[in-house]
């Protein structure tokens, strides 16, 4: 015949009471800690200190460039207008790349005022459109704009399948191109070695 | 000190005698070598491993990474010997920690597999030494906060399956959808987002630039989910 022993009440509630203590100086530390982390991280990304460690300096701002970006204080958005459609030269994605990096450098360079955005004048209509209308009410280079007032007013206005047409148009390009490309190899084909023959002479 | 090592070395040991690190390898080298042949090793492309490791490698740890510290924690809890662990005379930062060392150097040896690939392109072109440090210092970085991570969600629970399939989510999230969630936004929600997304800071690093900024999120990430760890083995402790 065993004996049940059952805690006294007692002793039930010092157990209750120190789960209570750990849980809650469990729960103190932990936002500690991620409080610690979210101001070491906001300290990191105010800093801007970076090394290129690539042999050719590839990452490397030029003095003045540094000094231009860090000087800035007021928001200034980079904005890169860039193609992309569905047939392309297959350096084209390398060039984007090039151009992101760029941007990215910048950025990193003065992070809480410098940012990049990227826009596919084909795809991004809205956005586009935004960029023309800012560019054109632009306080500054007004002179400068002055000339290209036109133009701008002519995309805004006209800008109902802005996008399709500008799509149609560079599509239709490309496939010229892609057809002008195919006559040559095919005519490299049929010569033979005449064509390469003629170029030693 | 020597206590964290001890355990690494028994993780160490544990993971060369179970099958499943033979089988990650296997996945790993398979599926790192299929990328480098189809989309580095092309005729006109430069030599470096930025197209292996900006997208691919990324890709195949955040799936192999979760497999190996799956049993980190859950085996422990599944079959009990968490209890005489608890016993023995080891804290449990010393259990994580040994843990998490255990998994970070089986994960440098599948790392060390990958210099073939610079060894590789260096016959076929001048390969740059100081970008390669550069890559596997971020692939180091990169690594542990998914080891980080895996430990914690092994911490989690006792069911390995879903310790995987947890921080295989989290971390496809983290490395994946937040970068083209933050181009959907503006102002703070966009740097907040692009703070959170891993690509964004392991990006620099294959290209070449060490950003304090990234070391920061990095080590701070990784130290954070070692905590939780820490602090979810110590709960398990308290009932």
């Amino acid at each position: 015949m065993g004996v049940e022993t059952k805690p006294s009440r007692p002793v039930e509630r010092r157990a209750a009471g120190r789960r209570v203590v750990f849980g809650t100086n469990v729960v103190v530390v932990t936002l500690i800690v991620i409080g610690i982390v979210v101001v070491l991280q906001l300290i990191a990304y105010s800093m801007p200190t970076r090394w290129d460690m690539t042999s050719s300096g590839v990452n490397s701002l030029s003095d003045g460039t540094e000094n231009l970006l860090r000087d800035i204080d007021t928001n200034v958005t980079l904005t890169s207008l860039y193609f992309e459609t569905d047939r392309e030269d297959e350096d084209q994605p390398r060039y984007r790349r090039a151009v992101d990096d760029l941007l990215g450098l910048y950025e990193a360079t003065n992070r809480t005022k410098v940012t990049s955005d990227w826009v596919n004048p084909l795809k991004d209509h809205e956005k586009f459109k935004k960029l023309l209308a800012g560019l054109r009410d632009k306080g500054a280079f007004k002179e400068e704009i002055e000339q290209y007032k036109e133009r701008i007013d002519q995309y805004t206005d006209k800008s109902d399948g802005f996008d399709t047409q500008m799509r149609a148009l560079v599509q239709g390009e490309l496939d010229r191109v892609a057809a002008l490309g195919g006559m040559m190899g095919a005519d490299a084909d049929q010569d033979g070695g005449a064509g390469s023959r003629a170029r030693d002479r | 000190m020597s206590n964290v090592a001890t355990m690494a070395r028994r993780e160490l040991g544990a993971y060369f005698l179970s099958p499943i690190a033979y089988l990650v390898n296997a996945i790993f080298l398979f599926t790192a070598g299929l990328a480098f042949g189809l989309g580095t090793f092309q005729p006109g492309a430069e030599a470096s491993l930025r197209t292996l490791l900006e997208f691919w490698i990324v890709l195949i740890l955040v799936f192999v990474l979760p497999m190996l510290t799956m049993r980190l924690m859950s085996e422990e809890l599944r079959s009990g010997t968490i209890e005489t662990l608890m016993t023995v005379p080891i804290t449990d930062v010393e259990v994580v920690l040994g843990k998490f060392f255990g998994a970070l150097v089986f994960y440098l040896i599948l790392l060390a597999t990958l210099l073939l690939y610079p060894i590789i392109l260096a016959i076929f072109g001048p390969v740059d030494v100081s970008l390669l440090i550069c890559n596997y210092l971020g692939l180091l970085l990169l690594g542990a906060f998914y080891i980080a991570i895996g430990l914690f969600f092994s911490t989690c629970t006792r069911h390995q399956v879903i310790a995987v399939l947890c921080s295989a989510g989290v971390l496809a999230f983290m490395t994946f959808a937040f970068q083209p969630l933050a181009q959907l936004v503006e102002g703070w929600p966009r740097v907040f987002l692009q703070q959170l997304s891993i690509q964004t800071h392991f990006h620099d690093f294959v290209r070449g630039m060490v950003d304090v900024n990234h070391l920061v999120f990095f080590l701070t990430m990784t130290c954070l989910f070692l905590f939780l760890s820490v602090k979810l083995l110590e709960m398990r402790r308290w009932g």
